[in-house]
């Protein structure tokens, strides 16, 4: 799309903040990937993040990947206004498509990583505010779950059923109306 | 998100008892995770452990689907269910509510107590997919939605009232997505805050005109399967927009192919109205695709009062503006003056393969009656026969002239061989 570059352009012309992980590393990045956390836009609407902003929950590790997230979003965001998400005419679409599909694609890929890692994502999403990756990797864990029974949950996640087996069958007496 | 906050200082302790745990999630994490689950599975996580018990009653999302999260819910089982959630569940607010349902009979009167509870509890994206065997109607007393909390709205396989489209009591809508509904009784669908609309396969009245009065969209994806195209009023803030009229739209008349046949009676005809149905009202985009079907009557009539579109940068169009006649595209560029990208589709072939061809020209070279920003003119088609040769003599008016490659749709990296 014609715009996209245009929008990537302004970004790049604009502010810097420094972003600084818990193991006191730096990371400079545009206002508009760092806005994409509603908690770093509430400080910078505050004026405190000249000197840079502290982050003491976030390893550099985990903070360099959510920062990759925040790039590419924010470039889509910029991008997207020039392209409607959605044409029913086929030839259409398949240009709107390679856009969209691009955006997922990367998404996919993305959450490819292990489980601990995926849990500090979405702590570290959770804790910026950054609704977008927090449903992503919400999702993810969702997804693993999905159709699975209690059973296979508890042995995918190592939780451990402290429930006696009077409780559970109690409990599964009661909500009948979902396990039918 | 304010109860997240309250969590930032048990992160950094948590994953030292086991970083892959689920368990070291706090719980509003879980009641999001819950959320993106099919309700029923949601609600059996319960038995999980006893910390997990009351979790789905927090969920955020309550989602009545299938099992694999696509398929729609018999409409008796969906009713079971939801009575039952809407009960257990605690007053906690809902981020989204999903609904898919199929069968013979809707209880729509059933589904508007659902759609209630959903909005008290402050949801901020609804969608409503119904698979009814008949359409199903959303009836005359039902009254438009009134939400302070609702940001995104989807609609699936519905016949509208002819107020339920109005949303006044929407402040905070900004995304409408109606795929597959009935618009026949609708008079109009308007909101002052909508950002984001996409029509698909709607279906219009055939005797009278629906009006979108959208004054701060900024995207429009319309498609028109049957009935009148509506009556788009001013979008002044809108970027891009992409419209197709299908060939089953009732607009045309048999005397006139350009909106005015001059009797009385015509019933495809708009008398006394020159004004642009459509094209006035998506003139100020920056992007626009634009597909007619071979009568190109709206979009015709509208040419008659053509505005300008000066803020178009990229334009793209289909067979019917340019074959067999080519006034539909002049008149168009004309009116663009500072156009830089122009796509025509003409044939297009959805598999197999097509011709891609990219205009060659000096932008000193171009006539002054079209955009001197012109940077790039591109036409995609099925094969080059005598309806695009007529096509491309239209263009080498211009100083354009053309190189092609053939290539096959729909798969990228298969371009083919180059010539000129």
């Amino acid at each position: 799309m014609a715009s996209a570059g245009s929008g990537d352009e302004k970004a790049a012309a604009a502010a810097m903040i420094t972003l600084i992980s818990s193991d006191n590393e730096k990371f400079e990045v545009t206002e508009a990937t760092a806005t994409l956390s509603q908690t770093i836009r509430h400080m910078i609407e505050d004026g405190c993040t000249d000197g840079g902003v502290p982050l003491p929950n976030v390893t550099s590790k985990i903070l360099a990947r959510v920062i990759e997230y925040c790039k590419k979003h924010a470039t889509a965001a910029a991008g997207e206004e020039g392209s409607s998400s959605s044409f029913s005419d086929a030839a259409f679409l398949e240009v709107d498509r390679a856009f969209l599909e691009e955006l997922e694609e990367f998404d996919d890929a993305f959450l490819e990583v292990d489980r601990a890692t995926l849990f500090d994502l979405i702590l570290a999403a959770n804790y910026l505010d950054i609704k977008g990756l927090l449903n992503l990797t919400c999702q993810k864990v969702a997804d693993s779950v999905k159709g699975k029974t209690p059973e296979q949950i508890r042995e995918m996640y190592n939780i451990v059923n402290d429930l006696t087996p009077e409780e559970e069958a109690e409990i599964r007496r009661e909500t009948q109306w979902a396990f039918e | 998100m304010s109860a997240a906050k309250s969590h930032k200082g048990t992160l950094a302790a948590a994953p030292a008892s086991g970083g892959d745990r689920i368990g070291a999630l706090p719980d509003e994490i879980l009641h999001r995770v819950l959320s993106f689950l099919p309700a029923r599975q949601a609600v059996q996580t319960c038995v999980l452990a006893r910390r997990w018990l009351p979790l789905w009653k927090h969920a955020t999302g309550l989602r009545i689907v299938g099992a694999d999260g696509k398929a729609p819910v018999p409409f008796e089982e969906a009713r079971e269910l939801v009575d039952s959630l809407v009960i257990l569940r605690e007053a906690s607010p809902l981020e989204t509510f999903e609904l898919k349902v199929a069968g013979a009979v809707i209880d729509v009167r059933r589904m508007r107590l659902w759609v209630r509870y959903a909005l008290q509890h402050e949801v901020q994206e609804l969608q409503l997919n119904i698979d009814g065997r008949t359409p199903t109607w959303v009836w005359p007393d039902v009254p438009p939605l009134a939400s302070t909390n609702l940001i995104c709205l989807e609609l699936h396989g519905l016949v509208f009232n002819h107020e339920f489209l109005d949303f006044s009591r929407c402040p905070t809508l900004q995304h409408l997505k109606i795929e597959d509904c009935s618009f026949m009784h609708a008079e109009r669908i308007s909101s002052q805050s909508l950002k984001h609309l996409i029509i698909q396969r709607g279906r219009f009245n055939h005797s009278s005109r629906t009006r979108i009065h959208l004054p701060n969209l900024a995207s429009l994806s319309l498609d028109v399967t049957d009935g009148r195209a509506p009556a788009l009023e001013r979008m002044p803030m809108l970027v891009s927009a992409s419209v197709w009229i299908h060939p089953k739209c009732v607009d045309c008349c048999s005397h006139s192919n350009d909106g005015d046949c001059g009797n009385e009676s015509c019933g495809g005809c708009i008398k006394d109205d020159k004004s642009p149905l459509i094209l006035g009202g998506i003139s100020q985009a920056k992007t626009l695709k634009l597909a007619a079907h071979d009568k190109m009557f709206i979009f015709r009539r509208d040419l008659k009062g053509c505005p300008t579109f000066s803020r178009l940068k990229s334009l793209a169009l289909n067979e019917h503006w340019c074959v067999p006649d080519v006034r539909g595209l002049a008149c168009i560029l004309q009116h663009s003056p500072i156009v830089e990208e122009l796509r025509l589709l003409v044939f297009y072939k959805l598999q197999g393969h097509n011709v891609k061809m990219i205009g060659r020209f000096d932008p000193k070279e171009l006539p002054p009656t079209i955009s001197a920003c012109l940077k790039r003119v591109e036409v995609r088609c099925g094969e080059v026969d005598g309806r695009i040769v007529e096509v491309l003599k239209f263009l080498s008016k211009f100083n354009i002239s053309f190189s092609f490659s053939e290539y096959r749709s729909l798969k990228a990296g298969e371009n083919q061989s180059s010539t000129t």
